[in-house]
């Protein structure tokens, strides 16, 4: 028999959890269906076939989706990597709560509300060839105009670049954050017993801030593996397939070609992928919540 | 609990009043008053429309010449018959995914499209079959260039049924700076030679492309096609891998290397236009609709009237294709939407459009009167073009299987991704063979 309080709970989360019943988990075991069967939407009157696992064998010998998935995880590593970087220098800088600060930190928000889309199609702009901002300002260092995006080694880290420059915020401010939860008497202590600043960050700053940093990681690795909007309007995958994301490969497959069997294998096999990652991350984050 | 369950009861207790409010006193009407028997009412003679309350809902190609007559013609249409045209712009990209969720919404969904044939040898269950309109309506279709004709029917599997009516026929030729230009080359090495005196960087460039995967597709072809193979053999076995798709290719990307600004691999078509229009690149090899904005904005275009328009070297064509019209079978009015395309395509109207918007009729005499010639001078070197085009896979569902490969491989080996052309065209012949695969075709190719 319900109590009061549980009934009513379960009546007020009953529209959300319909909801969330349609809206994914319905589609998710749809797709996780199909990916079982061959399935052309293009083919007049064809209907779907079962065919096992196969779709999920010949994503090993797919060489397009194998080339997608290299470039989406380089994409990731190196995106990660600088956000990081970048984003914890900031965040120690922010932190010294200079006047400045205040300013500083409205800036950064600037990119993050911007729309990838308009992001991606600014950015197309200033990477231009012939008339984009960037090549007139790497002239003044001596350097000469680049073709940015219509060269298969540049287009990557080009759109690698607006990625840092609109999610580094994300970044920075997890790390803001984190630094100012650390209990100043920790540095103090630090200091009295003769510290430097470098010994504090390495031994009291970094170690505390483990569990911001393990977030941060979260959250970023879950963007960056579904990069979409940026890339598709920076390069539409090319030249040749070097910006092609696993996300476009994808898109491609199921709204494109609607190869619906194939695509939905392919997402399948990528979610199980970045829920392998995640759940790294987020045993990582709980070991640190026991060993408190 | 109290708070929570003072909320539900409050929400509950509001909703009760107002629906027995609404159940006794009835929905608020607008009042009117009623005309007394000493006052004679004017009542105005209004004639009742042919379609009044009828709805069409439209969807367009984004970008196409078409799109701009279309809304006008939308509001003269209603204005005339009563039937309200709602228009939906959709970008190319997109409108695979549109017009199958339309397809899944019936009735719900668009009465008419319009955009590129192709999406029809996919659809065409899904529309209704124009022959019996044709007939009704006494449709005139006898002046059509000939591949306007030819490759609109066959669609599906009766080849006498039509479910397209075209109203702009598309294929990109070559626009050229007749400043520095004046004589137009016909074969490929007067070409390359043409180009090569053009370019003087970074000032002057020969040729500007758009060189996204996706467009680089009919650069490809013309050159494949201008070495006489068609694409594939009767029997559908890729013919792009031979020794002329090697040369083809290798041709492009000589001309893409030596003849065009840096970074053209990451243009579109808007930048490759204005790269022309703005008197950077002597030649544009390229779609009309993108070009002609550039042109006919003064603030962009800074070679004037110094331009004209001709065929590929050696009768090479871009793969053809054109902007037609639609009808869904879901629609419930399908005698207004023939009768909206009908008109908007009629020859009066026609060469209305392309005097006015530069649309490229199917209507082949428009193409020598005299009133369009002097507003489009560039109409002649198109048609000219238009008499050798051939669409890439006519009548194939999987077509954009076949279409969208073809520009990343090309792209692939422009960009240095893959170095050997054997190699990158023996690729693109097993996407094909593997999309042919999944329905083989049970009639001949054919170009």
């Amino acid at each position: 028999m319900l109590t009061g309080y549980r009934k009513w709970s379960i009546i007020f989360l009953l529209p959300s959890g319909l909801f969330l019943i349609f809206a994914y988990v319905y589609p998710m075991v749809y797709s996780f269906i199909m990916s079982f069967f061959s399935y052309s939407m293009l083919i007049p009157g064809a209907k779907p076939v079962f065919i096992g696992i196969d779709n999920y064998l010949k994503i090993f010998s797919n060489p397009s989706f194998l080339n997608s998935l290299r470039i989406t995880f380089i994409f990731s590593i190196v995106a990660i990597f600088f956000e990081f970087i970048i984003g914890l220098f900031l965040a120690l800088a922010m932190s010294a709560n200079l006047r400045i600060t205040g300013v500083f930190r409205v800036f950064m928000f600037i990119p993050l509300m911007i729309a990838p889309v308009v992001a991606g199609v600014l950015w197309r702009n200033l990477f231009h060839s012939s008339y984009g901002v960037i090549n007139f300002f790497i002239s003044f260092l001596d350097i000469p105009p680049q073709i940015w995006l219509g060269s298969a080694q540049q287009a990557l880290p080009a759109v690698i670049v607006v990625e840092i420059w609109q999610q580094l915020p994300v970044f920075t401010f997890i790390l803001a954050a984190g630094i100012a939860s650390i209990p100043t008497e920790l540095n103090k202590a630090a200091l009295v017993d003769g510290c430097g600043r470098m010994r504090i960050f390495w031994n009291i700053t970094l170690p505390l801030l483990k569990p911001a940093v393990i977030v941060a990681f979260l959250l970023r690795i879950i963007d960056t593996l579904r990069m979409f909007d940026i890339v598709y309007t920076m390069t539409q995958g090319g030249p040749g397939t070097s910006t092609k994301f696993l996300s476009l490969h994808i898109y491609e497959k199921g709204l494109k070609f609607f190869d619906i069997g194939t695509a939905a294998a392919q997402s399948w096999f990528f979610l199980i992928i970045v829920l392998l990652i995640e759940i790294y991350f987020i045993r990582l984050v709980l070991r640190r919540g026991t060993a408190r | 609990m109290n708070f929570f369950k003072k909320i539900f009861l409050t929400i509950v207790t509001l909703s009760i009043i107002t629906s027995l409010s609404i159940a006794f006193t009835g929905c608020p009407t607008p009042v009117t008053e009623e005309p007394t028997a000493t006052e004679e009412p004017e009542v105005p003679v209004v004639e009742e429309k042919k379609y009044e309350g009828v709805e069409l809902k439209i969807m367009v190609h984004a970008g196409s010449s078409g799109e701009r007559p279309i809304y006008e013609f939308a509001e003269e249409f209603y204005d005339k018959t009563g039937a309200k045209i709602s228009i939906e712009t959709v970008a190319w990209e997109n409108i695979m995914p549109k017009l199958m969720a339309s397809i899944e919404a019936g009735e719900r969904g668009y009465d008419i499209y319009y955009t590129n044939p192709e999406f029809s040898y996919t659809h065409w269950p899904s529309l209704l079959p124009l022959n019996p309109y044709i007939e009704k309506y006494n449709y005139d279709t006898s002046d059509w260039f000939e591949a306007a004709i030819k490759y609109g029917e066959g669609i599906g599997d009766d080849p006498n049924i039509r479910y397209t009516i075209p109203a702009s026929m598309v294929v990109a030729p070559i626009f050229y700076n007749t400043e520095l230009i004046p004589d137009y080359p016909t074969t490929w090495e007067g070409y390359e030679k043409v180009l090569a005196e053009n370019t003087n960087p970074p000032e002057e460039y020969g040729l500007a492309v758009a060189g996204v995967p996706v467009q680089t597709v009919r650069q490809f072809y013309a050159r494949f096609w201008s070495l006489g193979n068609p694409l594939l053999t009767p029997d559908w076995k890729p013919l792009i891998n031979n020794e002329n798709g090697v040369k083809a290719l290798e041709m492009l990307k000589k001309t893409v290397d030596n003849f065009t600004p840096p970074g053209v691999l990451g243009w579109d078509n808007p930048d490759a236009a204005a790269a022309f229009a703005r008197g950077l690149c002597a030649t544009y090899e390229g779609w009309t609709g993108n070009v002609l904005t550039f042109l006919e904005d003064p603030a962009q275009n800074k070679i004037g009237d110094n331009w004209a328009v001709t065929m590929y070297p050696e009768g090479g064509t871009g793969n053809m294709t054109d902007n037609s019209f639609a009808i869904f079978k879901t629609t419930k009015n399908p005698d207004a939407a023939f009768e909206f395309i009908a008109e908007f395509t009629n020859k009066e109207n026609s060469k209305r459009w392309a005097i006015e918007y530069a649309l490229e009729t199917p209507i082949r005499s428009i193409y020598d009167d005299p009133e369009v010639q002097a507003a489009q001078p560039w109409f002649k070197g198109y048609k000219e073009a238009l008499d050798v085009a051939k669409p890439a896979f006519w009548r194939v569902p999987q077509w954009i299987e076949l279409f969208i490969p073809t520009g990343e491989i090309v792209s692939k080996y422009l960009s240095g991704e893959i170095t050997d052309p054997q190699a990158a065209l023996d690729q693109l012949a097993a996407t094909w063979e593997e999309a042919i695969k999944k329905a083989p075709p049970d009639f001949e190719y054919s170009e």
